[in-house]
């Protein structure tokens, strides 16, 4: 696919351009060419796993194994990562001895030994993971992680998104833009850049990047092209 | 020595946290006299209950507390975006992920001055909000809304960390309630450690660099810690 310059990250497009939360994990470890990519919809009610909200790149038979053996009552990445709050990697968890036979059996089912974990909450209080998991070890994986994380948080909360139309139909995240993120994106709209909008507004360069990045972020948007044309859709600027 | 705790490990570090709701009642509610709920001469508030991550700063060994910090995600519910949309809306309404909430901001200047009466109050919110520039760069946060009195921005300035005041709002307290923008950037960490005349990180993530294979073969039978906060 034709990388172009204003897309700081173009795999975002592969990601969104899916129709399911189903094909926008495969899309996404296609495009970050992991070994699986897996979300997860805490609920808090329920503790049950046949009645939560998961759509992974795992195989058939590792998810129903994972079921059968009850593995969710043990498995300290879900455990821990509906509790943390920053992203984490796998080797920050504590493993006692009993959990070490359920990550030596994940990777006799095609599980890589590296994982990354990005916990996601919502202003409506819900919670969610998402695993990146991959076969790269060492330094490696860690080049992975560091050179892709901010793609990847981007990612996870874009399919969390999704998630949410999927289950209820629409956006009901669609959130109410503030005076200032208006003012930022009708200025961007006109073709200000951040260093224009900023000092027509009186602001910082960084705080008007912030009420943009906000505001795309708010918008379900990759870039700022794609936040300007949802606003104008959405009747929400007139630039 | 600076760790971050988050709500898997509240109930291990519980005396800590407990200390810290004990110093925000003293700094808040009696000098600061800002209304907010307190307590059994503590100071919780319901984002206390969504499990915020704290960065706190210790003794080595974890017996004394000397600051602590609250940080949110704006993703998620946040005091600033609650408090702060009534007072100024649009100002304080940030939210994306990258950008997190920090609160409650303070230092136990009693236990400073009693165990280490070289590093003053101005040095040691610089210290502590270096650590928190560390820490926060690497959880992938770069930028960080926040509330302060306005007297602290000249401490926050002096340490190399300028904040950018969105607006402000009279009776919450004794002086105004500010809310404000840290940017953060490995640059910035770097001023903020020539500033303060520090060499190494105060907060270290470490992070080993091999994934649970290595572990599938423990050392001790019982528990292994994987990697460490320093």
């Amino acid at each position: 696919m034709a990388k172009r310059q204003s897309t700081p990250n173009p795999a975002f497009d592969s990601v969104r351009s899916c129709q399911t939360v189903e094909q926008a994990v495969f899309a996404f470890r296609a495009e970050y060419k992991v070994a699986h990519a897996t979300y997860h919809l805490a609920q808090t009610a329920i503790s049950r796993f046949d009645s939560m909200y998961v759509r992974t790149t795992y195989s058939a038979e590792w998810v129903s194994r994972y079921l059968q053996r009850n593995y969710v009552n043990i498995d300290p990445v879900l455990k821990e990562g509906v509790q943390r709050q920053f992203p984490f990697d796998w080797s920050e968890l504590e493993l006692t001895a009993a959990v070490l036979p359920l990550f030596e059996d994940a990777m006799a089912h095609g599980l890589g030994p590296s994982g990354y974990s990005i916990p996601i909450v919502d202003k409506n209080f819900r919670r969610a993971l998402f695993t990146i998991n991959t076969f790269e070890t060492g330094e490696a994986w860690i080049d992975l992680v560091n050179s892709h994380k901010t793609a990847w948080v981007n990612a996870a909360f874009l399919i969390h998104d999704m998630a949410m139309k999927e289950i209820h139909g629409s956006n009901d995240q669609a959130l109410h833009l503030s005076p200032r993120e208006i003012e930022c994106l009708t200025l961007a709209a006109r073709g200000k850049d951040h260093k224009d909008i900023a000092l027509i507004l009186r602001l910082s360069a960084y705080t008007v990047q912030g009420y943009l990045k906000s505001a795309r972020h708010k918008l379900g948007s990759v870039n700022i092209p794609q936040a300007i044309a949802e606003a104008i859709r959405s009747r929400i600027i007139n630039p | 020595m600076f760790l971050t705790i988050q709500a898997h490990q509240y109930d291990t570090h519980r005396h800590l946290l407990d200390d810290m709701y004990r110093l925000r009642k003293r700094v808040f509610v009696d000098e600061a006299k800002w209304t907010i709920p307190h307590e059994n001469g503590r100071e919780i508030d319901r984002y206390d209950t969504l499990g915020p991550a704290y960065l706190v700063w210790c003794n080595p060994e974890r017996t004394r507390l000397y600051g602590s910090l609250r940080l949110l995600p704006t993703t998620g519910p946040t005091l600033l975006y609650d408090t702060f949309r009534a007072t100024f809306p649009g100002d304080a309404c940030l939210a994306a992920p990258g950008i997190w909430e920090g609160t409650r901001l303070c230092i136990d200047k009693a236990n400073l001055t009693a165990d280490h009466p070289e590093i003053l109050p101005v040095r040691a919110f610089g210290l502590l909000l270096l650590a928190a520039t560390e820490c926060a760069l690497a959880h992938g946060i770069d930028t960080i809304i926040t509330n302060y009195e306005p007297h602290l921005a000249r401490i926050y300035a002096r340490a190399g960390l300028p904040v950018d005041e969105l607006g402000r709002a009279d009776g919450y307290g004794r002086f105004p309630v500010c809310c404000g923008v840290f940017e953060l950037s490995e640059a910035v960490a770097a001023t903020m450690r020539r500033k303060l005349g520090i060499g190494l990180p105060l907060y270290r993530h470490a992070h080993l660099p091999s994934g649970y294979r290595a572990v599938s073969a423990p050392k001790t039978p019982e528990t292994r810690k994987v990697a460490a906060h320093a």
